[in-house]
């Protein structure tokens, strides 16, 4: 009992001293939904963390733009139709002064491999090879022309294996209190120009309205995930700029072809096309997303998407649709078939619950009931495994190795095919953009199995995931990414005032 | 005699509770493998790749083994002063735990104090005169204030403090920081406890003695703080007691509002996660204080009327 009162008054004196100081001039504050619970480069998700705060780097990063771009490689090439061949930075050093060659950048490939079960999958037939101490490439069992986007991923972070929370990002780790507060400092070892900023402080506040609470009161420079009923708040307020970057993964509406109401093709077309997008958007996303009217939509490498699928609302060939299905409005305005009244359980979870009501609105005015719920995950999941579901939203990432995205998509025993679709098409389709020589038919076989997606509808596209980040007008340089965990922290960020 | 039946009942309380909790957390759907691969979206997975990551999971975290099996397990541990460590970040969960028990001690305590105070006062003015019109403003503003959901007044409250005296939102435990949670949680259950209060004077107020100190010169004054005021305290401590205990450890909406580093929070975050060492030690110690409180209160309360003493020995 004496330690706990010694511990309490303790924290309290202490903590009192310490939180009565405001930030410094150069430093930069962050309060984001969550920070990573650990510094161990191999559990899962902590590296994303670590990625968004500045603190780690991959050999190669997603552009905002969708492309890939080398980081702590100096370049990164296809050099055969099943091989990468990678040049480290001259020079480049862990943040603890350790030299990252090639030696130490496959040791902590085959840690991560070892240790973390994603990146163990993401590394599945790979082979490294070391050809000298700065280059070294990667070998693939097959044609693997988006192997720049595998080694991209965040799972693949370069850390020295040797020892613990060593990583070779523009900031390194300084304090860190698990879920509660990171703090970081300018690491002198990095390869770049050093950044402007001298020390960061990110702190976890998980509650949405207290985000944006800290957000109108300029608590904090970069204010991340912030929730839609605060936007309009935040649009008005003075010292900050909301960025709204709309993310790359694609809300959809799955769909379960073992319902008796879904299994008509006709129907589950009927229901994309009487979804107004552009309303779903402007209501549901405050503004700060668009319409996908295409699962791939929401990948910024691929603007064609947004010519394909169901690129207009269009109620009348929805109707059409559903009449020629057998399913015909009564004299109350609802439609039936055969005495079974067009009926669909619709279940949202997470930030999708604005959403669901406003498709629920959409599709009524089809003369669809549909009976919406809000749940936790775990509800959706164990309803998806008992089969007892007819639609659920979901938001796949549409950016990275597209091919294999797809296959989780559609593909036999994928894991986002929640509806067991078999279509035999995709395989072939896949191979095709793999085994393709050239952009130019590798990007007609991905766009093509994006139109197989919006014929055969096995998830409505409806838009991609909004996200609000509050950024104070002192900030410069903040460039906006539609993936999440990219870079909230930039090297190329200011402080002005 | 007494103390062994206390500490008998004390540990049977503190099994059932266990039992309990584990019964619960483990029948609702999904584990907590299902939450680490649901949150890994941008990697792609095969179906039997996913099956196979989340078998091998699921036997490294031991959550393979039959549930009683699990159970016998985790409290063979724990009453052996290991409490397990927290899927999500790997630490010993009593470490965890120790390190944040402060803030939501020091957080309860403040809430208590606010509490007491509001209480104290509204009780001592409403029960003046009852049903005068103070009396029934007082009835209207508690009734009032307990209609109104904490999570609304902590908003409400954080909105309004950082506007008008730029309360810092985020941060460590601190005494620049905690009179605000401290604040909304005192209000929460100051109407409770400010009407039993109120009764419980105005019930001693009426009483033999209490008419007879005022007939015998003694001013309303005197006669409240020498006579009634002891005996009329003795209910409101049970009630006291368990608000305190309720205070510490069940205060989460408050603390996830006001980001409040205490224990609340870490067992919000692990519920989402069914981090369930976390969540199974956060229960326990629950328990453990509600219990411990209790028996304080038990205390503190012969100590304050030793009637309770002769009653309890009348019937025994």
């Amino acid at each position: 009992m004496p330690r706990f009162l010694t511990l309490l008054v303790f924290a309290l004196l202490v903590s009192a001293c310490a939180s009565g100081d405001r930030a410094a001039d150069g430093e930069l504050t962050l309060a984001v939904a969550k920070i990573n619970a650990t510094l161990d480069p191999t559990e899962a998700l902590t590296t994303s963390y670590l990625r968004s705060y500045g603190v780690g780097e991959s050999l190669a990063k997603i552009r905002p733009d969708g492309t890939v771009a080398p980081e702590l490689a100096e370049s990164i090439e296809q050099t055969a139709p099943d091989t990468w061949t990678v040049v480290l930075r001259d020079g480049a050093r862990f943040q603890s002064g350790a030299p990252v060659d090639a030696e130490a950048v496959r040791a902590s490939l085959e840690h991560s491999a070892a240790e973390n079960e994603l990146a163990g999958d993401l590394m599945e037939g790979l082979t490294i090879s070391v050809l000298d101490p700065r280059t070294l490439t990667v070998r693939s069992t097959g044609p693997a022309p988006f192997l720049d986007y595998t080694l991209s991923h965040y799972e693949l972070q370069i850390h020295n294996a040797a020892t613990d929370a060593d990583f070779t990002g523009p900031f390194r780790v300084t304090g860190f209190d698990a879920e509660r507060e990171l703090r970081l400092e300018r690491n002198p070892n990095w390869w770049g120009p050093p950044p402007a900023v001298e020390t960061i402080s990110v702190q976890q506040v998980a509650d949405p309205e207290a985000r944006a609470q800290i957000a109108l009161a300029g608590q904090a420079d970069i204010v991340d995930l912030l929730p839609s009923s605060a936007v309009p708040e935040l649009r008005s307020a003075d010292g900050l700029t909301l960025v709204g970057a709309p993310a790359a993964n694609t809300v959809a509406v799955y769909l379960n072809p073992a319902s008796p109401v879904l299994a008509d093709q006709r129907v589950r077309q009927a229901l994309a096309w009487g979804v107004d997008r552009a309303a779903v958007a402007e209501i549901a996303g405050e503004g700060l997303t668009e319409p996908a009217p295409s699962w791939l939509a929401s990948n910024p490498a691929y603007p064609q998407a947004d010519q394909q699928g169901f690129t207009r609302y269009d109620p009348d060939l929805a109707g059409r649709l559903l009449d020629e299905a057998g399913w015909v409005r009564g004299p109350d305005g609802r439609r039936s078939k055969d005495g079974v009244p067009l009926a669909i359980r619709l279940q949202t979870w997470g930030t999708e619950g604005p959403t669901g009501e406003v498709l629920q609105a959409q599709w009524d005015a089809l003369g669809a009931d549909v009976e919406l719920s809000y749940v936790d995950n775990a509800l959706v999941q164990q309803a998806r495994e008992r089969g007892d579901w007819d639609a659920q939203t979901a938001a796949f990432t549409t950016l990275g190795n597209v091919p294999s995205l797809f296959t989780v998509q559609l593909g036999r025993g994928g894991s986002g095919n929640y509806g067991k679709y078999d279509l035999p098409q995709v395989a072939g389709l896949v191979e095709r953009a793999n085994t393709a020589t050239d952009d130019e038919t590798r990007t007609a076989a991905v766009l093509e199995l994006n139109a197989l997606q919006a014929e055969v509808v096995p998830a409505i596209p409806v838009h991609p995931r909004p996200q609000a980040t509050a950024v104070a007008t002192r900030v410069g340089g903040f460039v906006a990414h539609p993936l999440q965990y990219e870079n909230l922290v930039q090297p190329g960020i200011t402080l002005g005032g | 005699m007494r103390a062994l039946r206390g500490t008998l009942s004390t540990v049977g309380m503190l099994l059932v509770a266990s039992v309990v909790v584990f019964a619960m957390i483990r029948s609702a759907p999904g584990d907590p493998v299902d939450v680490q691969l649901g949150e890994s979206g941008g990697v792609s997975l095969s179906q039997a790749d996913e099956d196979r990551i989340r078998a091998e999971r699921l036997a490294e975290l031991g959550l393979d083994r039959p549930l009683p099996e699990q159970y016998a397990r985790w409290l063979v541990r724990m009453v052996s002063g290991d409490w397990g460590t927290s899927y999500r970040t790997g630490q010993p969960v009593l470490d965890e735990m120790l390190d944040r028990l402060p803030a939501s001690l020091a957080l309860g305590a403040a809430g208590f104090g606010v509490a007491v105070a509001l209480a104290g006062g509204l009780a001592l003015l409403a029960s003046r005169r009852p049903g005068a019109p103070v009396d029934q403003l007082v009835r209207l503003a508690t009734l009032m204030t307990v209609a109104v959901p904490s999570f609304l007044l902590g908003t409400l409250a954080l909105q309004i403090a950082t506007g008008t005296t730029g309360y810092r939102i985020a941060g460590p435990a601190s005494t620049d920081r905690i009179w605000l949670p401290a604040l909304v949680l005192g209000i929460a259950i100051t109407p409770t406890m400010s009407r039993v209060l109120r009764a419980s004077l105005v019930a001693e107020r009426g009483r033999l003695y209490a008419v007879a100190a005022l007939a015998r010169g003694a001013s309303p004054s005197r006669t409240l703080l020498r006579h009634v005021l002891r005996p009329a305290v003795g209910p409101v401590m049970i009630l006291g007691g368990l608000a305190f205990a309720s205070l510490v450890t069940g205060s989460i909406i408050t603390e996830a509002v006001f980001t409040w580093p205490g224990v609340g929070l870490f067992a919000v975050d692990a519920i989402a996660a069914q981090d369930y060492p976390v969540v199974q030690a956060y229960v326990v110690l629950a328990t453990a204080l509600v219990v411990l409180v209790n028996r304080g209160v038990d205390l503190a309360g012969r100590l304050v009327d030793p009637r309770q003493d002769a009653r309890a020995e009348a019937v025994a």
